[in-house]
């Protein structure tokens, strides 16, 4: 069976094809930027100021655990629109990707929700307190992530219909997964250390 | 060229499902776990180890790092290692792994013992070149305790009445003072003494108004490196001198009338942890 990865044209001195080195390497870089974020909301932890909103007050489990799950879902999407286009089935892809698309803008749906909830209802904004700097910095950067990851999968979903989406472009659909599922393992991060570790430790439930 | 056989040994739909039916379940397990009071002390090692299996499970699967080039899998894993080095390495300086850090803030008020006679007069002399003078010296570690030195030189207004002393002291190395809460009665003159446990950094106590004040002073203060960090700043009520790791000195002053005022260490970067509320009773 054709390898995907190497149909593309061009031989390189690895034999890996240099775009999904890069977008590996840009994953690893990627790391490190969103470790620093938590690490910083780690540190600042309840160094909020006195008659602040604090994290156990305006974090609300339930509704992040739904969002979580509806981004995970949206990951097991993505794998399969791969699937089906490393199978040349066009039609599939679409249905998957653009399933997968309305599952990210469903998460984020949620996270503007949350953030105005924080916002209107206990005036926690990036200026209130440390909590709220840290906070809205590291979920706003990952949310930064999955708008750009829904406008890429929609981008490829329009794509398709120029007809020459076909299985021998598989590494374009593969490099937008591994972004897109980087983003899902990131928030597996985010939420373990930003909302269910502080929350639990506190007893916050 | 066709080295590796990457899509003839990529998981099956039925796989892929599988494993998402899992970590929808590693979830709602976690979730579940929260409302269980008796694992509230295996809380992180249970979270931590859960979510490795979730990270690791759609890297390896979904991401395909367990069929492709191992190449990729040291590129990712490269940036994830330094990563978690940079959350462990800045949560150990900033004392962040310490006890009691994420449970509910113990407030300890300060202890109010009224200070000895020896104690009761002024240390909150503000003069920069003495300052530097003094630094020169522990930098030699010479001298041990200059706080008591300083009170014979520095002794003035506070001389007639006699004063209540407030010791605060910081958490060792990390970068907090040991008290959340302070107070002081209004119109009191009171010396609040600085003890510094640290075994490596400089520390100051600054006085200032509650809200906004306390990071305008705290950054003015980082380019006053010849006033001890200190900025000129008519909102600061008293501050001590910058004090050197494993010394001591105070400042006395009159407590205000009323107003909701904080301290902190101007010390640059020490303000965004080391600071309190200053409660004035009446």
């Amino acid at each position: 069976m054709a390898n995907i990865t190497e149909n593309t044209g061009h031989e390189t001195t690895t034999g890996l094809d240099h775009r999904k080195l890069l977008i590996w390497a840009f994953l690893g870089s990627e790391c490190m930027f969103f470790g620093s974020l938590i690490a910083t909301y780690l540190v600042y932890y309840g160094q909020g100021t006195p008659g602040t909103p604090t994290p156990l007050q305006v974090l609300d489990i339930p509704t992040t655990s739904t969002s979580t799950f509806v981004l995970l879902m949206s990951s097991f999407m993505m794998v399969m629109s791969y699937n089906a286009i490393s199978k040349g089935n066009v039609k599939n892809f679409r249905i998957w990707i653009m399933c997968t698309a309305i599952l990210g803008a469903t998460f984020l749906g949620f996270q503007f929700y949350e953030f105005r909830e924080f916002a209107v209802h206990y005036g926690l904004t990036p200026r209130t307190n440390l909590f709220g700097t840290t906070f809205f910095t590291t979920t706003g950067f990952h949310g930064a992530h999955v708008t750009v990851g829904v406008i890429w999968l929609v981008s490829l979903f329009l794509y398709s219909y120029r007809g020459d989406l076909t299985k021998d472009h598989g590494l374009m659909v593969d490099i937008a997964a591994l972004y897109w599922h980087f983003v899902d393992v990131v928030w597996i991060v985010i939420f373990t250390l930003v909302y269910l570790i502080p929350v639990g430790v506190s007893g916050g439930t | 060229m066709a080295s590796s056989h990457e899509e003839s040994t990529h998981p099956t739909p039925a796989v892929y499902a599988k494993i998402a039916v899992t970590l929808a379940l590693i979830t709602a397990a976690e979730v579940a776990i929260l409302y269980i009071d008796s694992l509230r002390g295996l809380i992180i090692p249970i979270f931590v180890v859960m979510s490795t299996i979730k990270f690791a499970m759609v890297a390896m699967f979904y991401m395909h790092l367990k069929f492709d080039n191992k190449l990729f899998t040291l590129f990712f894993v490269s940036g994830l290692a330094l990563a978690t080095g940079v959350i462990f390495a800045l949560l150990i300086l900033f004392g962040a792994l310490g006890e009691g850090r994420y449970g509910s803030p113990e407030v300890v008020s300060a202890e109010i013992g009224h200070g000895s006679d020896t104690h009761s007069t002024d240390h909150g002399h503000k003069e920069t070149s003495k300052n530097g003078e003094t630094s020169a010296d522990h930098a030699t570690g010479a001298k041990s305790d200059h706080a008591d030195t300083k009170a014979d030189i520095a002794s003035k207004d506070s001389s007639t009445t006699s004063t209540t002393t407030i010791e605060i002291g910081t958490k060792g190395d990390q970068l907090f003072f040991d008290q959340e809460k302070m107070s002081g009665k209004a119109g009191d003159h009171i010396t609040v003494k600085l003890v510094n446990s640290a075994g490596a950094q400089q520390h100051n106590w600054v006085l200032v108004p509650a809200g906004p004040a306390r990071l305008e002073i705290a950054t003015a203060g980082m380019t006053a490196a010849t006033t001890g960090w200190v900025p000129n700043d008519d909102r600061i009520v008293a501050h001590t001198e910058l004090i050197n790791p494993g010394e001591s000195g105070g400042v006395t002053f009159q407590v205000p009338s009323e107003g909701a005022y904080e301290f902190v260490c101007t010390f640059p970067g020490h303000s965004f942890t080391m600071f309190g509320a200053f409660e004035i009773t009446q």
